[in-house]
């Protein structure tokens, strides 16, 4: 027979191996594979743009780019009121529009923060009545592949 | 089976290398905490901004509640520094760890969440005794089991294991693809860092940065198993040390390569004052000698100690005798000192390769 405390041992280390065993055989399907222990997993890159859907008073929807993730919407006949991105999204890697940049944690991990950050964007310009909604447009290069375009949209601004 | 499972939480250990562990742990929670304190004075607090919690039904606490976090952990990091209820400490500082970085996805990374899962793990660990604020040294011949501190060892291996696991199954890492890109992504750094750049651009090239990816992917399954056995340690540790810090020459890894670097510590022989290092306290090159061994002998190996002149003596200015008593002089005495004291041990192999190569300094040669 085994003492007591040795079985409590035991299975408090086969415990811990499976905990850890069940978390890196799931990482997969998360973006980041958190918790999987996937080192320097990727040397991918992407490239991605900020764009916002307005409506014209004639009803039709045309894109215009954000440069460096800021525009400016006309009131009152000032200058306007100015948005930003950046207010918003501090990540650095979420905030680099227009230029090539090192796909931390794998290009699924950005994509999928890339889509988040642009959906919760849209919940942060009340004062914005002339946007529809904002579109991420760009592309990944999966370990230096060809370039994979991806679009993520926004819900409605102000519904 | 379970005996023999039980008998590897139970090992025997001094508790000072787990002490030392647990002081080297605590300085990188609290370096590890330094961004977020400096970015919540100046008024900046994630949770105000985008960010992604892990799960939907977690709640980010407010500024306050989050200071509040923060500043605790802060506390918590101090105590585990000086050995102030350092398990609890430990326990506490994994928890509220692990919370933060569930908070935010965006801001997940390995190096952060190893650190808290070997935080967590050596709560349960003899960390207490020794390098302990108020508690005097641990006498050499005292034992605690190793308890959390084996988990913390075997969480090492599961890490390499996982690592190499997701390269092998990647063709890009297989090829060399991935590491080529990287290399040319981080030259800027590595030259930084006194890499020659051609050095780097050779790498980058098909053949050598294949060969380099096969090499690393054989060299975390290497570690995962030879650590763990006595005949492999020690090459198992110097490769390694070498492994993480060409890592860190060249990659962009946080705190990672001092964080692996410290948990190493866990695998060296726990033996207290099982040498003793005599110098020739008449040389000030004796007395030099003595005094730096003093400061970096931090496993405490050492009995540094002014030899009373005898034969052996008479032409060394300083003589290491072993564990075994056998003693060793000129190049085996730097061997074995490069074996035993931290900072010494990346010259360890090729002092070792010389000294196999000119078979001197062996003053009572084993068998």
């Amino acid at each position: 027979m085994f003492a007591r405390a040795d079985v409590v041992k035991a299975f408090v280390l086969l415990g811990w191996l499976a905990l850890q065993g069940t978390l890196i055989a799931t990482a997969g399907p998360r973006p980041e594979h958190a918790f999987g222990f996937r080192m320097f997993g990727e040397a991918s890159t992407l490239k991605y743009s900020l764009y916002r859907v307005v409506r014209a008073p004639d009803g039709t929807q045309r894109e215009l780019k954000c440069d460096e993730g800021r525009y400016r919407i006309a009131k009152g006949g000032g200058e306007g009121v100015a948005f930003d991105w950046h207010d918003w999204v501090k990540t650095p890697a979420l905030g680099t529009f227009d230029r090539e940049i090192v796909a931390s944690y794998g290009v699924a991990a950005q994509r999928s923060r890339l889509a988040a950050a642009v959906d919760s964007f849209a919940d942060q310009v009340p004062a914005d009545r002339e946007t529809a909604r904002f579109v991420i447009r760009g592309y990944s290069r999966r370990n230096g592949g060809p370039p994979e375009p991806f679009v993520f949209e926004s819900h409605a601004v102000n519904p | 089976m379970i005996r023999r499972l039980a008998r590897f939480v139970d090992e025997p250990v001094h508790p000072h290398v787990f002490g030392l562990v647990r002081f080297c742990l605590g300085v990188l929670l609290l370096r590890g905490l330094l961004p977020g304190i400096q970015e919540l004075s100046r008024g900046v607090y994630f949770g105000d901004f985008f960010h992604v919690p892990f799960f939907p039904w977690l709640t980010t606490p407010s500024r306050s509640a989050y200071a509040l976090v923060l500043g605790t952990r802060a506390l918590l990091g101090v105590l585990v520094v000086l050995g102030v209820s350092a398990r609890p400490a430990l326990a506490a500082s994994g928890v509220l760890g692990l919370y933060v970085l569930l908070l935010d996805r965006t801001q997940f990374h390995h190096n952060r969440y190893s650190l808290l899962l070997y935080v967590s793990l050596l709560a349960f660990a003899p960390v207490q005794r020794t390098l302990a604020w108020s508690q005097p040294p641990a006498p050499p011949e005292e034992r605690w089991p190793i308890h959390g501190g084996a988990l913390a060892k075997l969480q090492i291996a599961i890490v390499y294991v996982a690592s190499a696991g997701s390269k092998l199954v990647d063709p890009d890492w297989r090829d060399g693809t991935v590491l080529a890109l990287r290399l040319g992504t981080w030259a800027g750094r590595a030259a930084e860092r006194g890499v020659p750049n051609a050095v780097v651009q050779w790498l980058s090239q098909p053949l050598p940065s294949s060969l380099l990816a096969r090499g690393a992917i054989t060299t975390e399954l290497f570690l995962a198993f030879a650590l763990f056995r006595p005949r492999l340690r020690v090459p198992a540790l110097w490769i390694g040390c070498m492994f993480h810090l060409l890592i860190e020459l060249t990659s962009r890894v946080e705190a990672f390569t001092w964080l692996t670097l410290a948990m190493y510590a866990t695998f060296v022989t726990h033996d207290v004052g099982a040498r003793t290092f005599h110098y020739d306290g008449s040389q000030p090159v004796g007395r030099i000698l003595a005094r730096l061994v003093r400061l970096t002998d931090w496993f405490r190996r050492y009995r540094v100690q002014p030899w009373r002149p005898d034969a052996v003596a008479g032409a060394h200015a300083i003589v290491i005798q072993r564990r075994d008593g056998t003693r060793a002089t000129g190049l085996s005495a730097w061997v074995m000192a490069a074996r035993t004291l931290p900072l010494l041990f990346p010259l360890w192999a090729p002092l070792a390769l010389l000294e196999s190569a000119l078979r001197s300094g062996d003053v009572n040669p084993r068998s």
